[in-house]
């Protein structure tokens, strides 16, 4: 029996804290923490997506890659051509066939098809981000830049051109931290 | 009101009624010649909608000519027309021969204004090289056409073959769509080796007709300038000015009323717009006719 206030007070604490321990037993994953505020859900599921969309990517890419890195840039516009089938618009396919582009000498094609890649998926110039091109886009702006602003020159008014120039600045202020 | 007005009012009725009206376009037709890439009927159906905006945007009667490839040197030369839309190096044939004025280039698939021709065999053939076709049967596309001949042919001539003698035989298919007659012909078998131009393959892996892994790319020819749009020598300067803005500034969202039904030309016509380009962009053909001793460099 309590004998004074003092002891009433200690019960009654000690009666809160049986219960708090008692509610953290009987709620499922209360006590590992598995009960996550929406923002860090969202954050991992667009982490699960991004990871997904990696592997996909690696995966139905993979045929691309490794006749790129046989040098049969031919048999790649091809094969880029039949994944489009499957996987229409893409982006992805437009930052590969930039690549070839760009190894064929077709520096505005290459251009143009890189601009459309960031522009679907702003990663490719992100510098943290496993789809990372900044060096690929980087050296064809360096090459293909310059010999577009020449066409230009003697071809006054080319709206193709024109078009390439405009996807070339949009790349370089990408590349340099820009917004949309 | 008062009667002596009246005859002022109808007139003024009358002219403003003409004024509303849609004027019908008068004069001689301006006749645009299109080369056939399979049939007349084909052409007819593939550039009428492109000629219909072209006689908008002119402003005088416009007709589409289908020409066969053989014959548009001889034709364009008798003056039968003063534009012509025709393969890349018939423009270099119709501008050494004709001195014909540069319009536009038109652009359709993945290289844009531009295309390249191949030579390819079955994924599981033997061949790996060009000196592998020594001795084996060939299916080439017309010989005028720039990437389904010309630039195969150069290509083995470059490479020390000489398509005449090195070969066992060589063919080139009969009637319409021999592009993909001569893509089908080494995909069934038929043949060991095929010049395909890479846009046709490009659109036949598309139209899921064949897979990129059914055939191996032997060797693949420079990009050179795709199908032209050319004007006569003697053409109108101004018309002139007039036709090459007009196709220019084609769109994919043009489109032009037929029988009372809008028409997107560019669709129509299967391509996916225009581009200007300069003459020195076609001396990768002229290099490659002077090597195969083909027109306009032909000696005998």
């Amino acid at each position: 029996m309590p004998r004074d206030r003092f002891d009433q007070i200690l019960l009654a604490a000690l009666a809160v804290t049986l219960t708090g321990l008692g509610l953290l037993l009987l709620v499922p994953g209360a006590s590992t923490g598995q009960v996550a505020s929406p923002a860090l859900s969202r954050q991992v599921e667009k982490e699960m997506l991004s990871q997904a969309r990696l592997s996909l990517l690696e995966r139905r890419y993979a045929p691309v890659h490794r006749l790129l890195d046989q040098g049969e840039l031919s048999a790649a516009m091809l094969k880029l051509e039949e994944l489009s089938r499957d996987l229409p618009g893409e982006v992805h396919s437009n930052l590969l066939r930039g690549d070839v582009l760009w190894r064929m000498g077709q520096l505005d094609k290459a251009l143009t098809q890189f601009a459309l890649a960031v522009r679907g998926n702003p990663d490719y110039v992100d510098a943290a981000s496993p789809l990372n091109q900044r060096d690929l886009i980087e050296a064809a702006l360096t090459q293909g830049l310059p010999q577009v602003r020449d066409r230009l020159r003697s071809q006054p008014g080319s709206r193709v051109l024109e078009q390439v120039l405009r996807d070339g600045y949009y790349l370089q202020s990408r590349l340099a931290g820009g917004c949309e | 009101m008062k009667i002596v007005h009246l005859p002022l009012l109808a007139l003024l009725l009358a002219v403003l009624l003409l004024a509303g009206c849609d004027r019908p376009l008068s004069g001689p037709p301006l006749r645009i010649g299109y080369m056939n890439c399979n049939s007349a009927a084909e052409t007819v159906q593939r550039f009428h909608p492109l000629t219909v905006y072209l006689q908008e945007r002119l402003g005088v009667p416009c007709e589409t000519v289908p020409v066969d490839t053989q014959d548009f040197e001889g034709r364009f030369a008798a003056g039968e027309f003063a534009f012509g839309h025709f393969n890349s190096l018939l423009y270099v044939i119709l501008k050494e021969n004709l001195d014909i004025e540069l319009l536009a280039t038109e652009m359709r698939g993945q290289y844009g204004s531009s295309t390249a021709g191949g030579i390819i065999v079955r994924a599981d053939s033997p061949i790996r090289s060009l000196d592998d076709l020594r001795g084996k049967r060939m299916l080439y596309g017309p010989q005028l056409a720039p990437t389904g001949y010309l630039a195969q042919y150069d290509l083995m001539l470059q490479a020390g073959l000489d398509p005449e003698r090195d070969l066992a035989y060589y063919a080139i298919p009969h009637g319409s769509f021999k592009h993909e007659k001569v893509i089908y012909g080494v995909y069934f078998g038929e043949y060991d080796v095929a010049a395909a131009p890479m846009l046709d393959l490009e659109i036949m892996i598309r139209e899921g007709k064949v897979n990129a892994d059914d055939f191996r790319v032997l060797a693949q020819s420079d990009i050179i300038p795709y199908c032209t749009f050319g004007a006569a020598k003697g053409a109108d300067p101004q018309l002139v000015a007039k036709f090459r803005q007009a196709l220019l500034d084609l769109t994919p969202e043009t489109t032009v009323e037929i029988a009372g039904e809008r028409v997107k030309v560019l669709k129509a016509a299967w391509i996916d717009g225009f581009e200007a380009r300069t003459d020195e962009d076609y001396d990768p053909i002229r290099g490659m006719a002077r090597r195969a001793n083909m027109p306009p460099y032909q000696e005998f």
